[in-house]
């Protein structure tokens, strides 16, 4: 029934250039990297040398009566070998003490930086990821956004970022500390004794062998198994959130039979995830078990041998046998290491891939290199050179297409006076919001010029249109930050007058100066208490602080209810005096005192006049107004009525 | 805590007996390796000889015993290089399978406890009261049903488990320890307290820096994805500048709170460290000591440092999982809270035949969370087969009206009786197969069309999916995608429009084929003609079912057997269109408008 969830496929191969890549942010402190190294090498040191050789060294002393018996308790001697005939000591018992004593400091003290530094690292990547990410994304122009949701993109900066800082710092570290392990351990391996050495190495290529198989399978059915949660949980949600939907159609049996589908499945398959294990362990646990044996087999050998050419051998050949089950029993986890480690990398490579997809995203909409001169860049730009704009508007041929070959705005020429309130009605997809968005400059046009005060707006800088442009958008945005914050946010250095006079303008300063702290009361959740109407008005005291010379409403009022609408309308009027504003309108209700109603069909403006003469016309407005007018509720279309047709004498 | 391990018990209901065999398991691993480990003992005394042999504690002789068959130490000494490989690969095989028995039964248990747990909580889920729904916060009912039994499986699957690894081995090895030598034993495990409550104490912290952290890092998402929602603005207003300053903020402070968990977490780490090398060094050299007064030998020396390695390991891990214990129980109990609601009866009831005759006596309502009545006093009777239209102004109480008849909310007073038996008395499962609503925000799950319609009537043809969706209208739009019903809807698949969504449910209501259907403004997304089309497909092909239509337009009441202008929860005026005309009122004066305004 419920469709099972898509697996992503693994990468077939280890894809370096990306890896290498992001590596340079982490080569940016070396120095780091560095202290990581050394308190690595110290820590894998302690484990895989000294403590064997000590141990060694004690146990062979006291499996020997003689030496026992022949010194002082502090005097007793050990013969500690690091590597065999380049690094051996010979110390008593007061200096071994002392010298465990120290080590186990020296071990605690590096595992700190290493552990510490380690997640340096891996911050260090995260962070420089995100703030490039963040400041790329601020750049990219509004294509983009069409194309790709903010989920997608929310994932890729957060999830994926940090999968990749820690992928990276602490899988390089294990690689690094396996690797060292490793080394260690075969040097002291060695160092005690070679036969036994080279027994134990034998094991290596059939263990190295069988890891990465067993890691593969491991790998490919935990992703498998956390596909199917995370299938899980959606479904989960979708069931919540639809309950009335379910009560109503009384779908619980059939529901139900869905959720035992869905969590056997799920529990299926982690059981298939888990159970691996219980395979690769006690295999690994075998291979051990069989090589002590080959170890002990040996040992007796050499003993035998011992008690009839040199008795005092004996104690350093069970010291050597102890060591080496010891050995056999640790050196298969650095092969593990490894293992993981590079799995790791494969099941994260997706992730850095799409990063990087992200960073190399193409900026469509830019300044050219001599406006960037004149006015300067997104980031720093030259306020000072910014001329001051009148309003007046023109479209001279203006074709437009999203990039797809599909003509949307036919050759289109038009001219708005300065100071004219003009509305733009049309049905879905006639092109409205896309002259909109033309002039806001979020998209281009494919041909002809768009000019501000007669000057094509591409000579000058994308900074410069906007600051003169106040833009309310269809759904009211309400920033969690306090309401002096986000009236501010159209002006940001706007003194506190300013906006309490921009809040009096929309009528929202009284409403606001009741809230306990006033402006500076705090607005959880985007606003989530504050009505859409009483959003919408902040939303236009924002666009009003920056006192623009031009003002688009983009449909500003379709999300709201009537009542608030109304209360809206008759808050703007007066700001709408004496400025040019754009008002995209999907509900006629609000642009009936319009100067000038453009109604735009299929990329064309095909009617072009006064609310009055365009309804007595009968043409396409009036059939657009009409099939609006239906579908309000009973006491609306009683109050509309009366409004805009009875007392504006409109004859139909 | 009591009410902790009363939850846990009740939802190992079924799977108790897996849960105390997996942990049974344990207990031969851990003496699988325990014994495997003293052999090491045993074939350190026997290299060094039979004085040391004859010297053995009750336990080392108890296992010579085994070994040799009671053949006695000289035996052993003699034949050492046979016994002991082999009892070290016959105990190595049974310890391998143990091992491989528990991870396949843990992992078979932890599965098992999981599915259980996650069926009972979502069976209850499902059952609670539509008003339960309303109330509960967004997303808490998922949090607990996934999060809070994530967090109870983890510990009653893993952390358990843990603990009593520890515990049997701390135990085992003493014991066996203690027979060598007291002494020994003693100063050994002198560290292991100190490093137990070092450790959950620590753990706590770090808990809490992490809790931290984690807010930080919420917080920088919600900045991410505020800006993200509010790009246009930013774009708009030009703020790139200041958006990319306070994202540094935020990124500043998460920064900071993660390096300061970090640094703790390494210092918890390495100090914890100290104890756990310093154990298996006091063990070394107080061992060395012992030997040197002849307190011990060599043998005990060894077993001792691997024993005191086995036992270091678990007591820290297990303080860790005790650390943990605060989280437990708050998972815990949200999952009680949540099985303690109430579940709504879907099965106790009469189950009589219903044709669609309704009668509405004096009924009124008012919400659980509202002072004033929606609903007053109302008083209408529908034949079957009728259709009744519905108008009123918004909040006048229309789909509120129409919601009683299928039981999510009961009346408070009055009667509605179908068919002459009282809807308090017909049982709820029963009831919503015969009285199905089109909601007015109809919501369709994200997976095909075919399946989305299918979801109401499982067992429907092909055919009969196609006729329901060209009765509503939305055949034709369906064929016309790429990859017509098995289109998927929602994000993962093709988004459709308010009306394309409306007559989908439509569609999806129809294929019931219930004797009584309510369309709560169910055509207010679509055109007057295709409104007009649906409601002549449903003339004719569910004539005999009882329909309600919530409108707003007068063409759509206009054909209506009855219509009733609902006002504050009143009837204001009912009856034919012809019959409402006469009247002067609300109804009326719109019919006026609509039709002056008809004209082309």
């Amino acid at each position: 029934m419920a469709a099972l969830p898509q697996e992503e496929a693994l990468p077939q191969k280890l894809n370096f250039g990306i890896w290498f890549r992001i590596m340079k942010y982490a080569t940016k402190r070396m120095d780091v990297i560095l202290i990581v190294l050394f308190t690595m090498i110290l820590t894998t040191f302690y484990d895989a040398s000294f403590v064997p050789a000590m141990n060694a060294s004690a146990i062979s002393l006291v499996g020997n009566e003689t030496l026992l018996a022949s010194f002082d308790l502090w005097e007793l001697p050990f013969h500690v070998i690091f590597i065999r005939g380049v690094w051996e000591i010979d110390i008593n018992f007061a200096t071994f003490l002392i010298t465990e004593g120290i080590f186990v400091i020296i071990r605690s003290v590096s595992i700190f930086f290493t552990f510490y530094f380690t997640n340096y690292m891996s911050m260090l990547i995260m962070v420089s990821l995100r703030r490039d990410l963040f400041r790329h994304v601020q750049e990219l122009s509004f294509s983009y956004f069409d194309k790709t949701n903010s989920g997608w993109l929310i994932a890729r900066m957060n999830n994926d970022t940090s999968a990749i800082g820690d992928t990276l710092s602490w899988n390089l570290l294990s690689i690094f500390w396996s690797v060292f392990e490793l080394l260690f351990t075969i040097v002291t391996m060695f160092s005690q004794n070679v036969k036994y050495a080279l027994i134990v190495c034998v094991s290596l290529p059939i263990v190295a062998f069988i890891v990465p198989l067993f890691e593969k399978v491991i790998l490919k059915r935990h992703r498998t198994a956390r596909n199917a949660y995370s299938h899980y949980v959606g479904w989960l949600a979708e069931i919540i959130n639809g309950a009335k939907t379910v009560k109503t159609l009384s779908l619980e049996d059939t529901v139900s039979e869905e959720a035992n589908e869905i969590i056997d499945n799920l529990r299926i398959k982690r059981f298939r995830a888990g159970r691996v294990n219980a395979l690769f362990r006690p295999l690994l646990n075998f291979i051990s078990a069989v090589m002590i044996t080959i170890v002990i087999l040996f040992g007796y050998q050499d003993i035998d041998n011992a008690r009839v050419s040199d008795i005092s051998q004996i104690a350093t050949y069970v010291a050597v046998i102890v060591l080496f089950i010891g050995f056999v029993q640790s050196i298969y986890s650095p092969l593990e290491g490894i293992s993981e480690t590079f799995s790791e990398f494969m099941a994260n490579q997706a992730s850095a891939e799409k990063v990087i997809q992200l960073l190399d995203a193409e900026v469509e909409i830019y300044d050219g290199k001599e406006v960037k001169e004149k006015y300067g860049t997104l980031f720093e730009p030259k306020k000072e050179a910014y001329e001051s704009m009148k309003g007046d508007i023109e479209f001279k041929n203006v074709t437009f297409d999203y990039g797809n070959g599909i003509e949307v705005i036919h050759p289109l020429n038009l001219k708005i006076k300065a100071g004219t309130s003009v509305a733009i009605v049309g049905e879905t997809g006639s092109g409205k919001t896309t002259l909109a968005n033309l002039l806001c400059r979020f998209y281009e046009p494919t041909g002809g010029n768009i000019l501000f005060d007669g000057v094509d707006y591409k000579t000058r800088s994308l900074g410069w249109l906007r600051s003169h442009i106040g833009y309310v958008q269809q759904s009211p945005f309400v920033f969690s930050a306090t309401y002096r914050e986000n009236i501010a946010y159209g002006k940001l250095d706007a003194s506190l007058e300013e906006i309490r006079s921009a809040a009096k303008t929309v009528g929202i300063d009284g409403f606001i100066m009741q809230e306990k702290e006033g402006y500076e009361t705090f607005l959880q959740d985007g606003g989530a208490s504050l009505s859409q109407g009483q959003k919408q008005l902040i939303s236009f005291a924002r666009a009003l602080v920056r006192d623009p010379s031009i003002l688009i409403l983009d449909e500003a009022t379709s999300s709201i209810d009537t009542e608030s609408e109304a209360r809206v309308q008759e808050a703007i009027t007066p700001i709408l005096k004496g400025r040019t504003s754009i008002t995209i309108a999907h509900r006629l209700s609000t642009i009936v005192n319009s100067d000038r109603i453009l109604v735009m069909d299929k990329g064309r403006i095909i009617e072009d006049g006064t609310h009055k003469e365009l309804m007595e016309k009968k043409g396409s407005y009036f059939a657009l107004y009409m099939s609006q007018f239906r579908d309000m509720s009973l006491g609306e279309q009683l109050s509309t009525y009366q409004e805009q047709i009875e007392e504006k004498q409109v004859k139909i | 805590m009591r009410g902790f391990f009363k939850t846990s018990w009740h939802l190992l209901k079924g799977t108790r007996f897996l849960f105390f065999f997996q942990l049974f398991l344990q207990l031969f691993v851990g003496l699988g390796s325990i014994l495997n480990t003293f052999l090491i003992k045993v074939l350190v005394d026997t290299i060094e000889g039979v004085e040391q042999l004859d010297k053995a504690e009750a336990f080392e002789r108890a296992v010579i015993f085994l070994l040799t068959g009671g053949r006695g130490n000289q035996y052993l000494y003699d034949n050492g290089k046979y016994i002991l490989p082999t009892a070290m690969i016959v105990l190595a095989s049974v310890y391998g399978l143990s091992l491989f028995l528990r991870i396949w039964m843990r992992a078979y248990f932890s599965m098992q406890f999981n599915a259980h747990v996650q069926k009972e909580v979502f069976s209850h889920i499902q059952r609670l009261p539509y008003d339960q729904y309303k109330t509960s916060k967004e997303g808490d009912l998922l949090q607990t049903a996934t999060r809070d039994i994530m967090v109870l499986r983890k510990f009653i699957a893993m952390d358990s488990a843990n603990i009593t690894w520890a515990v049997w081995m701390v135990v085992f090895c003493s014991i066996i320890l203690f027979g060598l030598s007291w002494k020994m034993t003693l100063v050994s495990v002198s560290l292991f307290p100190i490093l137990f409550l070092y450790s959950l104490l620590l753990t706590n912290h770090v808990r809490k820096l992490y809790r931290a952290t984690d807010d930080s890092e919420a917080a920088l998402t919600d900045k991410v994805s505020e800006n993200l929602a509010s790009v246009r603005i930013v774009k708009a207003f030009n703020n790139e500048l200041y958006e990319i300053s306070s994202f540094e903020r935020s990124l500043r402070d998460y920064r900071n709170k993660f390096l300061s968990w970090k640094r703790f977490n390494a210092f918890f780490f390495s100090s914890s460290d100290i104890f756990v090398f310093a154990s298996k060094v006091i063990a070394l050299l107080w061992g060395v000591y012992l030997v040197y007064l002849r307190e011990i030998n060599a043998g005990t020396l060894v077993v001792a440092l691997l024993y005191v390695n086995m036992m270091v390991w678990p007591v820290r891990e297990a303080a860790q999982c005790l650390a943990n214990m605060g989280q437990n129980i708050a998972s815990a109990d949200r999952i009680q809270l949540l099985l303690d609601k109430p579940s709504e009866d879907l099965e106790t009831g009469l189950t009589p035949k219903i044709e669609g005759n309704i009668v509405f006596e004096n009924v009124s309502f008012h919400y659980p969370d509202s002072k004033g009545a929606t609903i007053k006093n109302v008083t209408f009777s529908v034949k079957k087969g009728e259709t009744v239209a519905i108008m009123g102004k918004t909040g006048s109480g229309k789909s509120t009206l129409l919601l009683l008849l299928t039981r999510l909310y009961d009346y408070d007073s009055g009667s509605i009786r179908i068919d002459g038996v009282e809807l308090k008395e017909i049982q709820k499962r029963y009831l919503r197969k015969k009285v199905v609503p089109v909601l007015q925000d109809p919501y369709l799950f994200s997976r095909s069309i075919e399946a989305n319609i299918r979801i109401a009537n499982p067992k429907a043809s092909e055919e009969e999916i196609r006729y329901a969706a060209k009765n509503a209208d939305v055949d034709h739009t369906v064929q016309g995608f790429k990859e017509g019903y098995a289109t998927i809807v929602g994000e993962r698949g093709v988004t459709l429009s308010g009306g394309q969504k409306q007559r989908v449910a439509i569609a999806r209501t129809l294929i019931t084929k219930a004797p009584i259907l309510i369309f709560d403004d169910s055509l207010s997304a679509v055109d007057t003609k295709t409104d007009f089309e649906i409601r002549e497909n449903l003339r004719k092909n569910a004539s005999e079912a009882t329909t309600f239509i919530i409108t707003h337009r007068v063409a759509s009441a206009k054909s209506a057997d009855k219509i009733i202008v609902l006002e504050n929860g009143t009837i204001g005026e009912m009856g034919s269109h012809e019959e409402l005309l006469e009247k002067e009122g609300l109804y009326r004066r719109i019919a006026e408008i609509q039709s002056r305004m008809e004209v082309e």
